[in-house]
This record gives C-alpha cells, structure tokens and sequence, in this order.
C-alpha cells in the first residue's frame, strides 16, 4: 500500500514539478525560496495522501502552494526584486542570446503583471501562464468558474492597457 | 494585442525548467532510496508547543525572563534578559539569529550613544558571542520550509557588516583589546562561511 502510495507522489512530481516550481518561481522570483516552497507542497502532499485518497493531485499542490506562498509573504513580508533576467541562466533553458533577447521581453511582461492587484495578478499567472482550466481554477480558489471567467478577462485588458 | 500579450503569456508557461533545478529540488522531496522524507514534526506552528518537551522549557523559561526583565532596574541587563527569553521561546535557527543580530544591534547603538563605559564593552562582547553562537547552528544549505540558502546567507552578511562597523567605530576608543579581538576571531569566521556560498550553493 505504502509502496502503491510512493509511486503516486513520484508520479505526481513527475507530472508537475516543473510547472509548481515555474509557478513559484514566477511568485517570489528566487530560485532557493520556489525550490522550498514546492518540496513543501509535495511533502504535505504526501501527508494528505496517507489519510485520504486524493482525486486531483494538480488542483490539490496549486491549493497548498499558494497557501505556502501567501504564508511566506505574511511572515518574511512581500520582496519580490522583480530581477527575473538575472536568474534565468540558473533556472531555464535555452539561454542562447536570441532566447534570451525573448525571455527579456517575457521577464518585462511579467513585472507588469506583478504590478496589477494580486487578484488579477494571481488569475493572469494560474490562467495564462500556468495554463490552468477555469474548473481547476475554481477548486483552487474555491470561486464560481463565472467569476474567474470576468475576472480573468478584466485582468488580461489590464495587462494589455500596462504594456501599451 | 491581446492575443499578443496571451502569446508572450503562454510562453513564459512553457519554458523548460533546468534539470538540475528539479533534480535539486526532488533530494528535498525523496531520499536516495526514492522514499519520500518524512516532514519535520515541527514544520506546522500548531505542532510544536505540544510535542516538544524543549518548547515547553522554554515557555517556562521565557516566562521568567521577562518577570525579571520587570525585577530588573539596569536596562543593559533587561534587554539581555529579554532576548534570552525570545530566545528561550523560539526554537528555528534562523528566528533565533534574526533575534541575535537585533539585539546586538540595540546593544551597539547604546554602547555608541556617548562613550563606551566597561560595562557597555562587556555586554557588547556578550552580545557578539551570543549572534555567533546564534549563527553557528544554522546550515547552510538552509532547511526545507524554515529558511532557504538565500535567507542563511543574509543572515551571515548581515552579522558581518554589524561586526565591520563596530570595528570602525571602535577605532577612536582604546580600552577594548577584548572586545577587538572577538569581533576579529567572529569577523574571520564569518567571511570563511559567506565564502563557502559561491562554490557550495552557486549564490
């Protein structure tokens, strides 16, 4: 049974590592902090998974790293340094000079996106970037799939109003 | 342009994590057997006042701390009193530092205020030892959901620029050969540590 549950959660960090860690990475833009932040996340995952049998794992490890996070920033305070670029030869791949020109432009699309309200902010990275469906999004923050609807709108012309 | 903005969107989605950053991160997950590491028990604040015998000392502690602090007319020895009661009341490394460094910050300021007399010195001196001691328990790797390597490296920065600048400032008094000397012993084992970062943690 332990063994059956071990495969899951390596399953589960197969399937979504990667897009937790960018997720996270893209929220406190500090490699270290993002890498702790998402082994939290699985670990507490693992907790949950000996008690109860877990339907959706993604819904379920957005859910609790987007707890973690907002605990971050309420105990250590908000200090997002908005230095993307700097980090991107540690972090992704692809840093020749064209993808890097690119990822700038990225990294430029992303401070504005840290500028919005946090709710609009948070909707643009999970929808957008993260590429959540809006009934995943609507487990996560617990909302009507309608109002994550109009909201999502409502920060994406926000967005384009910013970079204009 | 909206569909623009979503292109740029979708992409920052899609780009490849490196994969020594995952590798990374699953040695904090899973051991090398591939098990998955069991959480600190301590992990969540709920937990820690019931399960550990130490935290519980220390409330006791921490509790007579601060009812001497109210017995105590010298305020040198209150503020020292009371940061051996948050001391006494916290357990994680990193709090413990970050309560250190502020009281040996305090402990600086007044000694700067108008002359160091030798009493100020001494507790200076205490103040000192005690951040090192302080620091010499945090690892510096830092400690999945306690603090990160990052964090551990302000730490240490943070206590050597307070040593720096108690030096300097120590330059115009002359009675404090002690004093010296443990700020230089504490300044190289400092710099030995923040030195460590850019071979052990790529920082």
């Amino acid at each position: 049974m332990t063994e059956h549950l071990e495969m899951r959660l390596s399953k589960a960090y197969e399937d979504h590592a990667e897009e937790l860690f960018r997720f996270a990475f893209y929220k406190v833009d500090t490699k270290d902090l993002a890498e702790d932040l998402v082994a939290e996340a699985f670990l507490q995952l693992w907790q949950k998974m000996q008690h109860e049998d877990i339907g959706n794992h993604r819904a379920l490890l957005y859910t609790i790293l987007r707890g973690r996070i907002i605990d971050h920033y309420r105990s250590r305070g908000r200090r997002i340094n908005l230095t993307l670029e700097d980090a991107e030869d540690v972090v992704f791949e692809d840093s020749t000079e064209e993808r890097l020109d690119e990822a700038l432009d990225h990294a430029r699309v992303l401070k504005h996106v840290h500028m919005l309200k946090d709710e609009y902010a948070e909707i643009i990275l999970l929808h957008y970037v993260q590429d959540l469906s809006f009934s995943e999004l609507s487990i996560i923050l617990n909302e009507t799939e309608n109002n994550l609807r109009v909201r999502a709108h409502r920060a994406l012309t926000k967005l384009k109003k910013k970079l204009s | 342009m909206n569909k623009n903005v979503e292109q740029k969107l979708s992409v920052l989605g899609g780009r490849k994590v490196r994969p020594e950053v995952l590798a990374d991160m699953r040695k904090r997950i899973f051991d090398t057997d591939g098990r998955p590491l069991t959480p600190s028990p301590f992990t969540t604040p709920q937990t820690a006042p019931v399960r550990s015998p130490f935290y519980v000392g220390g409330i006791t502690v921490g509790m007579l701390a601060i009812v001497l602090v109210f017995l105590s007319s010298n305020s040198l020895q209150s503020d020292y009193m009371l940061t051996k009661g948050e001391l006494a009341l916290n357990r994680r490394a990193d709090i413990r530092s970050e309560i250190a460094l502020t009281y040996l910050d305090s402990v600086t300021k007044r000694a700067q205020q108008d002359g160091m007399t030798a009493d100020e010195a001494r507790y200076l001196q205490n103040a000192i030892a005690l951040s090192a001691d302080e620091l010499d328990r945090l690892k510096l790797m830092g400690e999945p959901g306690r603090y990160t390597m990052q964090e551990c490296k302000d730490l240490y920065t943070r206590f050597d620029s307070q040593l720096d600048s108690i030096k300097v400032k120590l330059a115009t008094e002359t009675e404090t050969p002690a004093l010296v000397s443990t700020i230089d012993r504490n300044l190289a084992h400092v710099k030995e540590r923040i030195a460590l970062y850019p071979e052990k943690a790529g920082l």
